[in-house]
């Protein structure tokens, strides 16, 4: 019986929009790996990239759902 | 009693005759048919500080921005980590020519390769000759104190003997 975690990381992984990003691959990687620090460490930097920090990210997905991410092709 | 089971094919047909199950797999899903841009992001920008970095897409794709006056063009990207990096790219100047050789390359790495074979034989040679004239030189000096312990071993009669 395969592992509900593995399956679904297998569904991610065939998605081409991650197969394909390096950022997509990364963490494809740290979640295959459980690594949560490196899973936090690629969301740090992409919200730092945005000029938001870690707080406001969060009160905005409280607010208003997904926060202010243009170019977010992962969930189109 | 035989307990022997029956099938109703009008009801439950044999499903492995016929109608073929698929094998349990990943399901598919409909993604977007191509992740390739025709046009290439980006625009043209007074400075480096107008660059947003939400102009810059998450997929690792570059995003191309020309300066306005022509002086550099910024190239940025995502890396693995999410980090945004940046390349500048500079005109070359006018006189600026690819080297032309009249001489085919492979005959010129050669000659160099000989020419400098030859160099390297000379100054072997060179050190030979210092490290020959220098075992020459020690041979005479260890000859001489050899000379004199004999002579202070075995002193001549007669002989005034130095310590």
């Amino acid at each position: 019986m395969p592992n509900v975690f593995d399956f679904a990381l297998m569904i991610l992984q065939s998605n081409p929009n991650i197969a394909n990003s390096p950022i997509g691959k990364n963490f494809a990687e740290a979640c295959r790996n459980r690594d949560s620090s490196m899973g936090e460490e690629i969301a740090n930097n992409i919200l730092a990239s945005q000029g938001l920090s870690k707080d406001e990210a969060l009160d905005q997905i409280k607010q208003k759902g997904m926060p202010n991410l243009p170019n977010f092709p992962f969930f189109r | 009693m035989n307990n022997i089971p029956t099938f109703n094919t009008t009801t439950n047909p044999n499903p492995y005759i016929g109608n073929h199950y698929a094998s349990p797999t990943v399901p598919s899903f409909n993604y977007p048919a191509s992740t390739l841009r025709s046009i290439l992001p980006g625009r043209s920008v007074e400075s480096s500080k107008d660059i947003l970095p939400g102009e810059v897409p998450m997929d690792g794709g570059i995003s191309v921005f020309p300066r306005s006056d022509g002086s550099a063009i910024y190239v940025k990207y995502r890396n693995g980590k999410g980090l945004i990096e940046d390349h500048i790219f500079v005109p070359a100047p006018e006189d600026y020519n690819e080297e032309i050789l009249d001489v085919d390359q492979e005959t010129m790495n050669i000659k160099d390769i000989l020419n400098t074979v030859n160099d390297l034989s000379t100054k072997v040679d060179a050190l030979s000759d210092i490290i020959a004239s220098n075992a020459s030189s020690n041979s005479r000096k260890y000859n001489n104190k050899s000379n004199k312990n004999h002579n202070q071993q075995n002193p001549k009669e007669g002989a005034e003997v130095n310590a």
